[in-house]
């Protein structure tokens, strides 16, 4: 991408030698100038990876004591997505698979609720939605505004009645992963 | 010395332009990993087959793999997108869509072209208008493992939805009518008024929703944010805007549809009564 910046900044640099030598060129005989320019504006939709945590990013909930169980837990990430747009967008999110996975031994993906968190870092607009995630395709935030650099803050949350429920409690000790993919699209 | 003076200004202007689109470049391709364009419009005759260029930038220092995937899709009659597994919709053109590179290598610090080519089956419509979504999905890597002992790990992944429409070269009326207007309560409980709006063209149609209040006594106007909005021939959207809490009286509501590519105007009004 920055060869991309270079050569076309060099371009337009060559461009603009070209023009003003013709400028002064056209000057010499009629002491006046004019040029056309020409902006042509790409339809472009961007996610800034090293700032967004979703892009190869990784949540973590710990269950290691009784405690653990018996209460909400909550993860979060002011950084989650920043995206540059030149359209209205939509976030969607949705897992890869039916359950979190152990080896053999699975947790549901239900148990999770992504939250939109609309103050904080957050500078995306739109409507924003909770979801209880599932391999379903789920809004998580429509009709976002243009813009550059739209910050999105999630929290992460898993409640007290699904951690002290056998979807959670009582299962064999290990991690239990599965992939979460949010999609970015024009309106 | 006042053509002296005049060859300046030029000279500056050109200058200034000259930065400005450099300037303009540069923070357009600054931004990480980009998708460009975000919606490819095809139209040709059965049997012909159309190829046109995505480009995939990264201005990271990390390599990027996108997988591709399809998805049919429509719209719900708020406007959000519904996904189903390609081929499901009567009008997917999913199965026409395909790509020059299955899995995308997105360098560091590079960009990669991606060949979309459409081909226009035998039997498609001349009449009906079709489309997919592609997606670009980042493919996991070695790095993105969870690190959690005892637990629920989430491995976070992004991608895009590129818009793949196909219009018959026939269909060229582009034309959204106002259908209702009406106030309503939303979910928050707060006022609202709905328009409703519906596409009796016979191409995809991008327009801009503006809504104003004027109030008949006062003369005081109240211009509420715009909506854009993108719609499907013979789709039916319902567009809300809400309502300041804070007014009441008589007021004169007016609706003006800005379509993209035409100047075609619909405008609606209502009374209302806060």
């Amino acid at each position: 991408m920055k060869k991309q910046n270079i050569i076309a900044v060099l371009t337009l640099f060559v461009f603009g030698l070209g023009t003003m030598v013709s400028a002064q060129n056209l000057s010499a005989q009629n002491n006046t100038a004019t040029t056309t320019v020409n902006i042509t504006v790409a339809d472009v939709i961007a996610i800034d990876q090293t700032s967004s945590a979703a892009a190869g990013g990784i949540v973590n909930f710990n269950y290691s004591s009784a405690e653990d169980y018996n209460s909400d837990q909550t993860v979060n990430v002011p950084t989650s997505l920043v995206v540059t747009s030149t359209n209205t967008f939509d976030i969607k999110v949705k897992a890869d698979g039916a359950n979190f996975v152990n080896g053999t031994n699975n947790i549901p993906v239900d148990v999770l609720t992504i939250k939109p968190v609309m103050t904080g870092t957050t500078t995306m607009t739109g409507n924003p939605s909770n979801v209880v995630l599932s391999t379903t395709d789920q809004t998580l935030v429509s009709g976002a505004e243009l813009g550059s650099n739209r910050v999105l803050e999630l929290d992460y949350f898993i409640p007290k009645a699904k951690s002290s429920s056998p979807a959670i409690l009582g299962k064999p000790a290990g991690t239990y992963t599965q992939t979460v993919t949010y999609t970015a699209t024009a309106n | 010395m006042g053509t002296l003076y005049k060859k300046q200004y030029n000279m500056r202007t050109l200058f200034l332009l000259l930065s400005l689109m450099v300037s303009l470049v540069i923070d357009v391709t600054s931004q990480g990993l980009s998708m460009s364009p975000t919606r490819l419009f095809f139209s040709g005759n059965p049997g012909e087959t159309i190829t046109q260029t995505v480009r995939l930038g990264n201005s990271s220092d990390k390599e990027y793999n996108l997988s591709v995937s399809y998805k049919d899709w429509e719209r719900d009659h708020n406007g959000n997108k519904i996904y189903t597994e390609p081929g499901t919709r009567e009008k997917s053109n999913a199965s026409w869509v395909s790509t020059d590179q299955n899995t995308i290598r997105v360098p560091a610090n590079g960009q990669k072209e991606v060949q979309v080519t459409m081909q226009i089956p035998e039997y498609a419509s001349v009449s009906t208008e079709t489309n997919s979504m592609m997606f670009f999905t980042q493919l996991p890597q070695q790095s993105d493992r969870t690190s959690t002992s005892t637990g629920i790990g989430i491995v976070t992944l992004f991608e895009f939805g590129l818009h793949v429409y196909y219009t018959p070269p026939a269909n060229t009326l582009k034309s959204l009518e106002i259908t209702n207007i009406e106030e309503v309560q939303g979910e928050d409980q707060n006022r609202k008024v709905a328009i409703t709006i519906f596409n009796d063209g016979n191409t995809f149609a991008d327009a801009t929703v503006e809504f104003e209040l004027t109030n008949t006594d006062s003369g005081e106007e109240i211009k509420l944010k715009p909506q854009t909005i993108s719609m499907f021939p013979e789709a039916e959207q319902v567009v809300q805007f809400s309502i300041p809490q804070n007014i009441s009286g008589d007021f004169l509501g007016v609706t003006i549809i800005k379509m993209s590519g035409t100047n075609d105007l619909r405008v609606g009004e209502k009374n209302f009564k806060f």
